[in-house]
């Protein structure tokens, strides 16, 4: 075990160095630069040459592209990840302040949606094709089609607008939470439901659990301890690195409810070519995910005896 | 058996539904920071009638620089205007334009322009020019103190200038001074930083000298210049701007708190000594990220008190409700969208193409019909309301009237009868920007002169890598006014790589304009140049967008001008608004 372990983490390294030298030079690929014209809000005034030519030597940038990548990754290892072209903060910084509000607002949500969605998932499958199965049906269908966007919008206009309820974003007292999580746990229960109800739906079809009926095992246990049981273990494939994206955080929750968190960041950032938070949240997110995917193989391991790591079943 | 597991269910189902409303509080918190009530000053002299005696009277409402407000005010602790802004690098205004921020309220500038476009004195006492327009010379206040208790004196304004055209600064937007004398040598590094034309006269006196003779060049000496707090750029570096213990401010307001992501709070300065004492006690910015569109429902939850910029869609929401259309000062925005053509590439570089496109696109109904009425149409390079604007001009209009027989002649006659034969064009739109008016542009080309155009919106930093390049073939193009005057407008233009427009008569005439003293020539010979930019530039000129700023009701003391408008520019407004009683 402990030897699969390391061969993955070593795995994992490899990772890492192969996609941040992909999207270092990709994200340099890209046509304009941080610095081509004037961080406007207004117009596209392009920079005097002798000025942009002294912002790039400031940041680095005349560098070849290869010294800027070695000398960026040196410093990332010691836990320097720069600082953002375009709000002048430490990125190690940012991330420090920013990434516990997007996993307070992921868990929350998490905590709503993962619940509620199990059981709407369990109920339609143990009762197919009945008013419970078509109503959540219903329900799983639209949230699930709705973009997030969408869904925040009418939020707000009905909470914070019409009835004055709930502050329309922000982020600070504890009525800031409602809306948000409320929002992003509702467009996480529609995915979650449909799968529990369809793998739930596979495993009650099974040989064993007809035994079990047979047996004269109750609903409640063939339900639960033996069919979903059986179901949930590709369920963890599925949950974990949706865990993962989670607390990555939301690009349009953050942005429509102003959450001072790490989701929406990625996307400026690629848009203002902010290289050094394009890399640390590449290097941040690619960890995360192998992270995550280890750490789903090795909990399938330890559910499914039947499963052996690294190869032979 | 199985309706005890259908009970299991349910009381699981009731039982998240619990842990869910486990998150809703009990009452909505409150979004600014209220401050401690500061010690109220003892009020002025209230007209209390001589017949009552005893003291049932409240007394006037101070704010904490002793400016007493009118009876209608509601009590200190709510005199906070809250309004929503994007979050800055920094607090310094004069290091990169548009990279600091929430300056506007804690820098006075030398002088303020009202509603009417009147100057009045700020951080200046008077000011002279002379040297035949090219010097200016400014007293300033004597009394001013940064928010930290040190004098500002004639040293911080040179000292200031200086570090902005300092090459070591790398600043983006150094071009700005350029007019200044020899400030294009010492960014180039050619000359020491003490050759800039920005001298100290004595303590309190200091003069700007420009290259040639700008009479306009006062716009350019208050758009958001300002002293930096010399003794602590020395102490702390460029450090200095990024976090409010080391930034200190020259005017009304001081920066209190900035929490990243969230806000940023003012309260005001206790050594401001100056002229325009506000009335309001208090300014939250609530920070939106960068490209939040929820303007509109922020202020109708009432999370902010003000919001501007409203314009296209949320414009014409705003002019259909009531309520909000009486809270709401409509405005043209000095800003000119148009279709850039590149002049410089085929099939743009056929002047009678050009022509025939400028013909070809109905503003009229653009602006009232698709968009509702939250445009100008525009025929000119300037907005309606600007200083030299023609667009009301019939000779002007005539130039790129709409005319679709014209239209087609002229493809006609350039060797694309009925716009067979003529290149597939693609049409860029900047981020998104004017995409519905866009989409009716292109309907109308293709309708009047038989082409394909198709729509291509592509992201900001690409959009003007390919224009500067000269790359662009046919986008969608604006520009704004930074300051108000035709200049800002017209010596644009003159960039051959951007623009694709060399005409040496045009850039004659901008040269000769730029100087003049005398008003009437002066708007005279732009016209002429805009004249010619019409007739044969790389523009069809489209909109001018209408713009509104709305305040809530119960924000009073909004200066308004002659003509009832918030004007261009208004310097006074933070100064004289304040939160009535609601």
């Amino acid at each position: 075990m402990a030897r699969y372990v390391l061969g993955r983490v070593v795995g994992m390294i490899g990772v890492l160095c192969g996609v941040s030298i992909l999207i270092f030079f990709l994200i340099h690929a890209i046509p304009g630069g941080p610095f081509d014209n004037v961080p406007a809000t207004k117009n596209d005034r392009p920079v005097p040459e002798h000025i942009r030519a002294a912002l790039l030597e400031k940041y680095g940038l005349d560098q070849p592209l290869y010294v800027q990548y070695v000398r960026y990754m040196g410093n990332a290892l010691r836990g320097d990840f720069g600082v953002s072209f375009h709000t002048g903060e430490d990125v190690a910084k940012f991330i420090a302040r920013s990434w516990p509000v997007t996993i307070q607002l992921g868990l929350m949500s998490i905590m709503i949606s993962w619940p509620l969605g199990l059981i709407l998932g369990l109920l339609a499958a143990v009762r197919p094709n009945t008013w419970v199965d078509y109503l959540t049906s219903v329900f799983v269908v639209t949230t699930f089609v709705t973009p997030t966007f969408v869904i925040a919008i009418m939020a707000i206009v009905l909470f914070a607008v019409k009835l004055q309820w709930l502050p329309s974003g922000g982020w600070g007292a504890p009525s800031h939470l409602v809306l948000p999580v409320t929002v992003y746990a509702i467009t996480g229960i529609g995915g979650l439901a449909r799968w529990v109800r369809s793998n739930m739906v596979d495993a009650l079809r099974a040989e064993y659990v007809r035994t079990a009926w047979a047996k004269g095992l109750t609903e409640r246990v063939i339900v639960l301890r033996h069919a979903f049981k059986n179901a949930s273990v590709p369920l963890i494939t599925v949950l974990t690195p949706a865990l993962v994206n989670i607390l990555l955080g939301s690009f349009f929750v953050e942005l429509i409810f102003r959450i001072p968190g790490m989701g929406g960041v990625t996307t400026t950032a690629i848009y203002n070519r902010d290289y050094p938070v394009i890399m640390a949240m590449i290097l941040l997110w690619t960890f995360a995910i192998t992270v995550a995917y280890l750490v789903t193989d090795l909990l399938y391991a330890w559910v499914d005896p039947r499963v052996r790591l690294g190869g032979k079943v | 058996m199985s309706k005890q597991f259908n009970k299991l269910l349910v009381i699981m189902a009731l039982f998240s539904l619990v842990l869910s409303a486990c998150a809703s509080p009990a009452s909505p918190a409150a979004v600014a920071d209220t401050p401690a009530p500061a010690a109220t000053a003892a009020p002025a002299a209230t007209a209390a009638p001589a017949a009552i005696a005893a003291p049932t009277e409240v007394p006037a409402v101070t704010n904490d620089l002793g400016v007493e407000l009118a009876e209608d005010a509601a009590p200190l602790d709510q005199q906070n205007l809250r309004f929503a802004g994007i979050e800055g690098k920094h607090f310094d205004t004069m290091r990169a334009e548009y990279e600091g921020f929430a300056y506007e309220s804690t820098i006075e500038t030398l002088a303020m322009m009202d509603a009417d476009g009147v100057w009045h004195p700020a951080a200046a006492d008077s000011w002279e020019v002379s040297d035949g327009g090219r010097t200016w010379t400014f007293k300033l206040r004597q009394d001013a103190k940064w928010s930290d208790g040190t004098p500002i004196t004639a040293e911080d304004w040179v000292y200031s200038y200086q570090r902005y055209a300092d090459p070591a600064m790398a600043n983006g937007y150094a071009f700005f001074i350029f007019d200044i004398e020899n400030a294009e040598a010492v960014n180039k590094g050619e000359m020491p930083l003490d050759k800039l034309g920005v001298k100290k006269i004595d303590d309190y006196t200091f003069s700007v000298t420009t290259k040639v003779s700008l009479p306009y060049y006062m716009f350019n000496l208050n758009w958001h210049v300002a002293p930096v707090p010399k003794h602590m750029v020395e102490k702390h570096g460029n450090a200095w701007a990024d976090s409010p213990e080391t930034a200190p401010s020259s005017g009304p307001f001081m920066i209190k708190e900035w929490n990243r992501g969230n806000n940023v709070i003012f309260t005001l300065n206790p050594f401001y000594t100056g002229r325009w004492k506000p009335k309001i006690n208090q300014m939250t910015q609530v920070i939106i990220p960068q490209g939040f569109d929820q303007m509109l429902e922020m202020y109708q939850a009432g999370d902010v008190d003000t919001i501007g910029g409203i314009r296209g869609d949320q414009l014409a929401q705003v002019l259909a409700f009531p309520s909000l259309r009486s809270q709401s000062y409509v405005s043209t925005d000095p800003r000119t969208a148009y279709l850039y053509m590149n002049m410089g590439k085929a099939p743009f570089d056929n002047l009678k193409v050009r022509q025939a496109f400028m013909h070809s696109v109905d503003r009229e109904s653009l602006c009232n019909g698709v968009m509702r009425g939250t445009c100008i149409p525009g025929y000119g390079l300037l907005p309606t309301d600007f200083p030299c604007t023609n667009n009301d001009n019939e000779a002007l209009r005539a130039v790129q009237s709409f005319d679709p027989a014209m239209a087609k002649k002229l493809m006609e006659e350039a060797g694309y009868p009925g716009g067979v034969g003529f290149p597939e064009l693609v049409l860029n739109t900047r981020a998104g920007e004017f995409a519905r008016e866009a989409e009716a542009v292109q309907k109308m080309l293709i309708e009047n002169l038989g082409i394909t155009v198709t729509i291509q919106d592509i992201e900001r930093a690409t959009y003007s890598d390919l224009r500067s390049q000269g790359k662009l073939i046919f986008g969608f193009g604006r520009w704004g006014a930074d300051f108000i005057d035709p200049s800002n407008f017209f010596d644009w233009w003159d960039d051959p790589d951007f623009n694709s427009f060399v005409n040496p008569e045009f850039t004659r005439l901008i040269d000769e304009a730029r100087p003049m003293t005398d008003a009437v020539k002066r708007c005279e010979t732009y016209r002429q140049a805009e004249m010619i930019l019409a007739s044969e530039g790389p523009a069809t000129f489209l909109l001018y967008p209408k713009i509104a700023n709305l305040y809530k009701a119960y924000i009073k003391g909004i200066p308004l001008s002659e003509t009832g408008t918030l004007g261009n520019r208004n310097d006074f407004l933070g100064r004289s608004i304040y939160v009535t009683q609601h």
